[in-house]
């Protein structure tokens, strides 16, 4: 990226108010500037399938110069870094196929082709899934196993504080291990759909005493 | 040479109850640990992060930067050919039952031991699991339980009744009284605490189920899914809170809502004991007068880490852990290498996995990873041909072998292209996976096998310690019992109408550790059938006192802590009696 559209980049991001709101700012701040962080944060929504609001994209922390960066760039940073040749050629062949009508199904094309380039693109695309999901990426120092069926024993995790920002444990209605902040007993319960606060403490009390065929009765809205 | 009246050598809950329990301001008592940690609020937030950061999140994660590890090494789950502790020379990568002959057991070397990494399920032994040989096995030919060692415990479920009890206010167990009553009888005595919430899962799961009996050896008997007695809060107890559901409770409880043995530590601390961290015990020497007169140790963060320093006490008690206790004993010279008892019959719980997918989401990781088992299944005439076991019902998907990462990871495999999944099929496909993941985790009975054993390795750790030598093997009595838990399990996802996912038949190689040593020092009534007295007493050196699992003299299928905690309260008891 060039210095001056970073910066302004970065003005604009700047501009969004902590934890004001949990959006991705494609509409506003990225929109002027089709910078390469424009491009991963839809590509990103794209792969994991992830609404707009539902990234940890407000969060903010402090780069290696002490600057106050977003969390995806700090994330487009780790994968640049981690997998440079297959994160530029998967930015690419994004940014090929995010105007079509379908973008997803474009690029899903792309990515189930058989062979060596399309496998590098595969390679990359797990990692953004994974650091939005899980905040690990793959060690590119040790390689997949082919019998372990794509499971790795090898990862690279984030600084502080971007472990609880795992994408996954909301979308399944848990807490991120470690950070529950929940009352005791909230696991009686099935989850709402997205698990963004805490049962309030006297509905548990009530639900708790409840039996199972009312529990299993709740809608899932 | 300093002098204590009493010197307690390891500080795991055993040797954490008995520093709080003899402490009073007129005694001067000395714990040595080898490990080099906080024991409070700091130290745990510090682990915290560490666990945060560290991206392959383990059991032992949070413990792997300790300061000065390297010192005093401890074993971590691996395979022998990467294990850097234990010396197991049977243990060969290429031998054709590797599997089967390895101890993958193993423990954390901290001021307050495993506790820190542990579920925190706290049920009793059932009154059988103390007289196995004479109710299950005198009959028996020998070879139907390979030869075992067998001995009944030299104290029944009776006369720990009441040692239970306390050990329940003292660790602060949650638990259904009117759902033990039966298995382990109580006496109508309440829990401290109630006992957990059934998480979701659990109540559409016991729905499903219902009341079912299956045929163990040709008896029926009732498999009552019931909430396990746990050493976490569920209201706030003895200045912790109540369980928040971290989810996270091995490797590491955040709140402390759980019980560790750091609740102790401190109280010891508090009341004049001494607790010397950093301090690797090498010996222990006796005196002419048959006695144990000096403890010897290294003290790795001293100017001269391999210069022994010695303590004396009038009273030692060794609370290391069944490896580390025999390994400390045979190293003094106290007993011959040939010993019948010392490091030998050295035991874990043997355990496999059973795993489906649930006909329905039952949103598992929410809550406490385990909250509900099925204990009654652990004791009848079955006993006989194979291994008592326990089934556990998992709150956490399909534990190690499936969660959010490796369910990603399978739908996000670069090899294969055909199965490669992106946006919302990706997103669906793994919500609907991983809010069904259900498992039955078993744990069997392992019989006390002379061969089974700790001997003293020729290499030596990095303080010029000895390492211990393992030989180990999981025997044909107990690998039916795996046999025979799988197939209960199957039965009951059966009925249940969850999928099973897996082979017909479990593959016995297959079993993972439990990572419960015990045995090694038996308790028993004479010098002749066994290490120690029912007190913990050593019969042949009377000022020394064993704790911890090491004494047990069979394993059951029941998890130890409250157990080991029971009879450290009773040598408490027992060594106040004789002051």
């Amino acid at each position: 990226m060039a210095g001056a559209s970073r910066r302004a980049f970065l003005k604009a991001a700047s501009a969004i108010p902590i934890g004001a709101t949990a959006k991705f700012s494609t509409t506003e701040a990225l929109a002027a500037d089709a910078t390469d962080h424009e491009s991963f944060v839809r590509l990103s929504l794209v792969l994991t399938g992830l609404a707009e609001s539902e990234p940890p994209a407000a969060v903010e922390q402090s780069n290696a110069a002490g600057v106050l960066v977003k969390l995806y760039e700090i994330y487009y940073d780790r994968l640049q870094s981690a997998y440079p040749v297959e994160f530029r050629e998967l930015l690419g062949a994004w940014r090929a196929v995010e105007n079509a009508a379908d973008p997803e199904a474009a690029l899903s094309q792309r990515l189930t082709v058989v062979g060596a380039g399309a496998e590098r693109l595969r390679v990359a695309a797990r990692q953004i899934v994974k650091i939005w999901y899980l905040s690990t990426i793959d060690d590119p120092r040790v390689p997949l196993d082919p019998k372990r069926k794509g499971k790795n024993s090898g990862q690279v995790g984030g600084d502080l504080g971007q472990y609880a920002h795992s994408a996954i444990w909301s979308l399944i209605g848990a807490p991120v291990p470690g950070y529950s902040n929940f009352p005791h007993g909230y696991w009686v319960e099935r989850p709402a759909p997205q698990l963004t606060r805490a049962v309030p403490l006297d509905e548990l009390k009530k639900r708790q005493s409840s039996d199972l065929s009312t529990l299993m009765e709740i809608p899932d809205g | 040479m300093a002098e204590y009246d009493v010197v307690i050598i390891g500080s795991g809950v055993a040797g954490a109850l008995c520093a709080a329990g003899l402490s009073n301001r007129s005694r001067r008592i000395l714990v040595l640990e080898a490990a080099k940690n906080g024991l409070g609020v700091g130290q745990r937030e510090h682990f915290r992060r560490l666990w945060d950061t560290v991206p392959n999140k383990s059991w032992n994660t949070p413990y792997l930067r300790m300061a000065g590890i390297q010192n005093y090494p401890s074993p971590g789950p691996s395979t022998p050919d990467t294990k850097v502790y234990f010396d197991q020379p049977d243990a060969l990568p290429e031998g054709p039952d590797k599997s089967l002959v390895t101890f993958k057991g193993y423990y954390q070397r901290l001021a307050g031991g495993s506790t820190w990494a542990w579920r925190g399920n706290t049920p009793r032994m059932m009154p059988g699991d103390f007289e196995l040989k004479s109710k299950y096995l005198s009959n028996v030919p020998a070879e139907q339980y390979d030869g075992a060692n067998v001995a009944d415990w030299p104290i029944s479920y009776d006369d720990l009744k009441q040692w239970y009890l306390k050990a329940e206010f003292e660790l602060g167990v949650s638990g259904n009284a009117e759902e033990w009553e039966a298995l382990t009888p109580r006496d109508g005595a309440q829990y401290p605490m109630p006992g957990q919430p059934k998480s979701y899962s659990d109540r559409v799961l016991l729905a499903r189920i219902g009341s079912k009996s299956v045929l163990l050896d040709g008896e029926q008997i009732k498999a009552e899914i019931i909430t396990m007695a746990q050493a976490r809060n569920t209201r706030p107890y003895d200045g912790r809170p109540a369980c928040e559901g971290n989810h996270n409770c091995i490797p590491l409880c955040p709140t402390n809502a759980k019980y560790d043995a750091t609740v102790h530590l401190k109280r010891a601390h508090q009341k004049g004991v001494e607790i010397r961290t950093g301090c690797v015990v090498t010996k222990l020497e006796a005196g002419s007068d048959g006695t144990i007169s000096r403890v010897l140790y290294k003290q790795w963060d001293s100017d001269d880490p391999q210069i022994e320093r010695a303590v004396s006490g009038k009273i030692v008690i060794l609370a290391a852990n069944p490896i580390e206790t025999p390994k400390i004993l045979l190293n003094s010279g106290l007993y011959a290498d040939d010993d019948p008892y010392v490091g030998k019959h050295l035991m874990d719980h043997v355990q496999g996995e059973c795993l489906a997918l649930a006909p329905e989401p039952i949103y598992p990781f929410r809550g406490p990873q385990t909250l509900c088992g099925i204990d009654s299944l652990r004791d009848g005439r079955y006993r006989a041909k194979f291994a008592s076991f326990r089934l556990t019902l998992g709150n956490d998907g399909w534990g190690r072998a499936g969660n959010p990462t490796s369910v990603l990871e399978q739908l996000l495999n670069p090899a294969d292209p055909s199965s490669f999944l992106i946006g919302k099929e990706l997103r669906g496909t793994a919500i609907e996976t991983l809010t069904r993941l259900v498992r039955f985790g078993f744990s069997t009975e392992q019989l006390p096998h002379v061969e089974n054993r700790v001997e003293l390795s020729d290499k030596l750790d990095p303080l010029g310690i000895r390492r211990p030598r393992l030989h180990y093997r999981v025997h044909s009595y107990t690998q039916r019992a795996l046999s025979e838990a799988y197939r209960v399990s199957k039965e009951l996802f059966s009925a249940m109408g969850a999928e099973h996912i897996g082979e017909e038949e479990f593959d016995v190689s297959d079993w993972n550790t439990a990572a419960h040593p015990m045995g090694t020092c038996r308790m028993g009534t004479t010098q002749q059938d066994s290490v120690v007295d029912k007190f913990g007493r050593c019969h042949n050196y009377p000022n020394l006192y064993i704790v911890g699992a090491s004494v047990f003299p069979t394993g059951s299928a029941t998890n130890p802590v409250l157990t080991i905690a029971a009879l450290a309260l009773m040598t408490v008891d027992k060594i106040e009696s004789l002051n």
